[in-house]
């Protein structure tokens, strides 16, 4: 059997992953093949099995992120997984993960929530303690959050850590760092009746521009050499650490508090799916596998191990209610808010993918001017009006 | 220490490139005494180094990260010398080994060029903080083992290209091959199954749109084709054949030939088809179709979903595809034109006698079938002849087809079937109606007609008016031949009582058909 995991940013989930498997017990294990593909690839490689089938075979089974469950549904590349999963249907998940997962209200599901994080602001007491009395206050906005970046800055009282971590930052900014942004100013790439783009709305501009910001002003190093040289530097050797990890290993050493801009809930929650591929010979294996997989526990064996949580209800109460900081993870966990499932989405993000990428681009060439982002976006958002139309 | 692996090429059909990359890591990590292994590409236009593939722990994967590397700093030695450097860094020591892959030897001398590849890779070995530095013995093995490595390199992209021009090869041939057929097909204008029944050309359309999809692999397909009209040319919607083989119809989309008003109308009027390059846009194409220099149509590939970038390689086939394309198109076209004219009238663009006739005894079956009723009206203009020599014969053409435009108007867009069976005898057929429906469409058709004004250069005016005849299947006969009959007999009545109103067959007095038939009887040959 097949399966495709997608990466990460370091090599811990599909560790994880692998011996997870190993150590399975149920049969489901049997001979499996692990191939972990990035975004890109992997949403290249289920296209390019619908260009050539025969030559571009799918895996048994994968994981996709649940927004991309439509897409690949509605192309014919997916298995109803309703009838065969055990427990699906009495399965608890967050209300909003199930809400977008039969958005349609198709009788069939094609895919099973499996893991979620949510994008969180950590922070070290110890040095903020002089520039903010009360940081749930102070860091509960961005702008409050800038500000006492920007006095940090103007020190050098950092304890001889980093002033800003943003573990995955792969280079330019990325949709990942912005998506959670952009939400926090409650702003997106649709409206919410989903019939035209808001790709120049001023919350989604502003989402965007503050994360350019953080690039502009020298906070985020975009193509360092920092990491190819030194490696990845420990995630929590900073002042400031934004991430959608809840690792184990920080232990008291960073305070968690909610997203900028979502101190009171309705940030956003990502959230990873198991799928089976409708061209699999051995679906019944599959199947039994995601069932497996997906289970409260073995799902929360996998996801402590990077620092995300399952998506079962009760995994995922078990798992917070056992942290030292389950007050405010119950916050931001709090009217979550899950990435779209329509299949014109997971395209509309590309588009502001390939945008992001040439604002970096001259970002860090010293070429970018203010305009260029507004530029951008108006022609992005034409294309994403565009794929509104094509289904 | 362990000597180099020795060949390992890989079948191209492992997996692809990417595979091919993971496995190579994979035998060099497992061959040398590193802790890992990376595999980056090299794009010298943004001078960025793109992570691709990682190795650790025996295992490789796809990871992605994008760095710009600085001046002075050994990764950049290495690129700037395409030599292999190695460096004690604080995270470990690393050994970087670029390579550079050129190949120009795959040419496509029916495409009028040679295609060149041309590729910057980096290997980086690592060893973690503490272990030893790479030993200038230990770096020629590398370069050994990456050396042999590389002739697999070679032989994989040269295999890679091979396929790709096969697969071009195969495009050509193929797509060449469904619009030959095509052409063949209009031109013979062949029967093609065992009902005798034509080949659509909505076929021909789909297998040259299908084709272009499958050897592309386009998101979709579409195509529009240009229409003259007297007021205005409109580029319209034919077909669009997507990735998963749906065809949908484009009928509906019509696009103005107006300076500004479409894309499309740009690209069309503004641009010849030797322009179709400078319309390339990452993910979406253009080639106008022209045959002896006149722009019939335009065929778009978009990957708007995958939001894939076409490749430049693919203009180039498309280029020199164009050409056959709009050829086998133009054929389409007139083949469809041609039956156009086997079926309709010129005149009144009703559907002629055999045509309606075909049509009508498939609905009759259809309707026997599954029970429904079907009806069938005979419209007759009230004193056509006298019209016609009163005035002109222009005027009389002129009546026909303002009652065919009403008949068209009034009736049940895509469900009732009009006909002109000659002179000034109009048909009309309605499935699934009964007679009190038909009666109720006569009844507008009546009121409709009663409004028409027809200019008669004069000052006199020409009331209109028609007589119409209904039958119903299966009520009053359940084959065509008896419910024209029928109907014809209705219309009689009508004619003989006034005009201008309409009979249904089955309220027709009791004798009146065998008076009708012994009046018939009576006449004279020459009066029949």
């Amino acid at each position: 059997m097949k399966v495709w995991l997608l990466s990460d940013y370091d090599n811990r989930k599909h560790q994880a992953f692998r011996g997870l498997i190993y150590r399975s017990t149920s049969g489901a294990s049997g001979d499996i093949k692990i191939e972990v593909k990035s975004r890109t690839n992997l949403w290249r490689s289920l296209f390019a099995h619908l260009r050539d089938a025969r030559n571009n075979p799918l895996p048994d089974v994968l994981e996709l992120p649940l927004n991309w469950t439509r897409r690949f549904a509605s192309l014919g590349v997916l298995a109803d997984l309703k009838p065969h999963v055990r427990y699906l249907a009495e399965k608890a998940y967050l209300p909003a993960v199930m809400a977008e997962l039969c958005r349609h209200g198709d009788s069939a599901i094609y895919s099973v929530p499996w893991w979620q994080k949510s994008p969180a602001l950590y922070y070290r007491e110890k040095v903020l303690k002089d520039f903010c009395s009360d940081p749930a206050a102070g860091l509960s906005t961005w702008k409050g959050f800038r500000r006492i970046l920007d006095r940090l800055a103007e020190t050098s009282r950092f304890h001889n850590h980093r002033l800003l971590s943003i573990p995955g930052s792969s280079g330019p900014v990325s949709l990942g760092e912005v998506l959670p942004h952009i939400w926090g100013r409650r702003g997106g790439l649709y409206s919410d009746d989903f019939t035209r783009a808001t790709f120049t709305r001023d919350e989604t501009i502003g989402g965007i521009q503050d994360w350019l910001d953080l690039a502009i002003d020298g906070y985020v190093r975009l193509f360092s050499q920092d990491r190819f040289d030194n490696g990845y530097l420990p995630d929590e050797d900073c002042v400031f650490m934004l991430s959608s990890r809840r690792p184990s290993y920080l232990g008291g050493k960073m305070k968690l508090l909610p997203y900028p801009g979502c101190a009171g809930g309705g940030g956003l929650l990502l959230v990873n799916n198991l799928a089976v591929s409708s061209t699999s010979l051995c679906q019944d294996e599959a199947f039994s596998l995601v069932s497996w997989l997906s289970d409260g526990l073995n799902a929360g064996i996998f996801a402590d191990y990077f620092g995300v949580f399952p998506c079962c209800t009760a995994a995922f109460e078990s798992r917070i209610s056992r942290d030292r900081e389950s007050d405010v993870l119950r916050r931001i966990y709090s009217s979550p808010e899950v990435l779209p499932n329509f299949s014109f989405y997971p395209s509309a993000e590309l588009l502001l993918q390939n945008l992001l990428w040439k604002l970096s681009l001259k970002i860090s060439e010293g070429k970018f001017l203010q305009e260029d982002l507004r530029r951008e976006l108006i022609k992005a958002q034409g294309e994403a009006d565009y794929l509104l139309t094509l289904d | 220490m362990k000597k180099s692996q020795g060949n390992i090429f890989i079948n191209d059909n492992t997996g692809g490139y990417a595979s091919f990359i993971r496995d190579a890591l994979s035998r060099l990590a497992a061959g040398f005494p590193v802790d890992g292994a990376s595999y980056y590409e090299y794009d010298s236009r943004y001078k960025l180094l793109h992570l691709r593939v990682c190795n650790a722990g025996g295992f490789s994967y796809d990871h992605e990260d994008h760095i710009r590397p600085e001046p002075g700093t050994p990764v950049f030695r290495a690129l700037e010398k395409m030599e292999p450097v190695s460096a004690t860094l604080p995270c470990g020591i690393h050994l970087y080994y670029p390579f550079l892959f050129e190949c120009d030897e795959y040419s496509a001398p029916r495409f009028g060029r040679s295609v060149s590849v041309s590729r910057i890779g980096l290997i980086r070995l690592e060893r973690r903080s503490g272990h030893n530095d790479f030993t200038s013995e230990e770096i020629e093995n590398i370069s050994t083992f990456m050396e042999n490595h590389l002739v697999n390199y070679y032989r994989y992209e040269y295999a890679s290209l091979r396929n790709t021009h096969e697969k071009n090869l195969k495009a050509v041939t193929s797509l060449a091959e469904v619009f030959a057929k095509s052409l063949n097909k209009q031109s013979r204008m062949e029967a093609a199954d065992e009902k005798g029944k034509s080949q659509k050309s909505d076929d021909s359309l789909r297998a040259i749109l299908s084709g272009v999809q499958m050897h592309f692999g386009f998101d979709r397909v579409r195509l529009f084709l240009i229409d003259k009209n007297e007021d205005m040319d409109i580029l319209k919607g034919e077909l669009s054949v997507d990735i998963t083989g749906k065809v949908k119809d484009l009928s509906l989309e019509q696009i103005p030939l107006e300076p500004g008003f479409h894309r499309f109308a740009d690209i069309i009027l503004k641009r010849n088809s030797e322009a179709f390059l400078d319309e390339y846009k990452d993910c979406v194409v253009y080639v106008p179709l022209v045959v002896g220099g006149e722009t019939i149509g335009l065929m778009i590939g978009d990957n708007f979903t995958s939001q894939q970038p076409i490749e430049k390689q693919e203009l180039a086939l498309l280029r020199s595809l164009g050409t056959q394309m709009a050829l086998a198109v133009h054929n389409i076209r007139l083949f469809k034109k041609v039956q156009a004219m086997a079926k309709y009238d010129s005149l009144t663009r009703l559907p002629l006698r055999s045509y309606f006739d075909e049509r009508f005894q498939e609905e009759i079956c259809r309707s026997i079938r599954y029970g429904h009723k079907l009806s069938f009206m005979f419209v007759d203009i009230d004193l056509f002849k006298i019209i016609n020599d009163t005035y002109s014969h222009q005027t009389g053409d002129e009546v026909l087809r303002a009652i065919a435009n009403t008949i068209n108007k009034t009736i049940r867009q895509k469900i009732d079937f009009p006909g002109r069976f000659g002179g000034d005898e109009m048909v009309i057929f309605l499935p699934q109606s009964s007679t009190e429906e038909a009666k109720g469409l006569a009844e507008r058709l009546h009121r409709a007609i009663r409004d028409i004004h027809i200019d008669t250069g004069s000052e006199r005016e020409i009331k209109l008016s028609v007589s119409i005849g209904i039958s119903t299947c299966p009520d009053d006969a359940e084959t065509m031949e008896t419910l024209k009959n029928n109907a014809d007999l209705a219309l009689y009545w009508v004619k003989e009582h006034g005009r201008g109103k309409t009979m249904v067959y089955s309220e027709l007095p009791p004798d009146y058909a065998e008076e009708r038939a012994l009046h018939e009887a009576r006449k004279k040959p020459g009066e029949r």
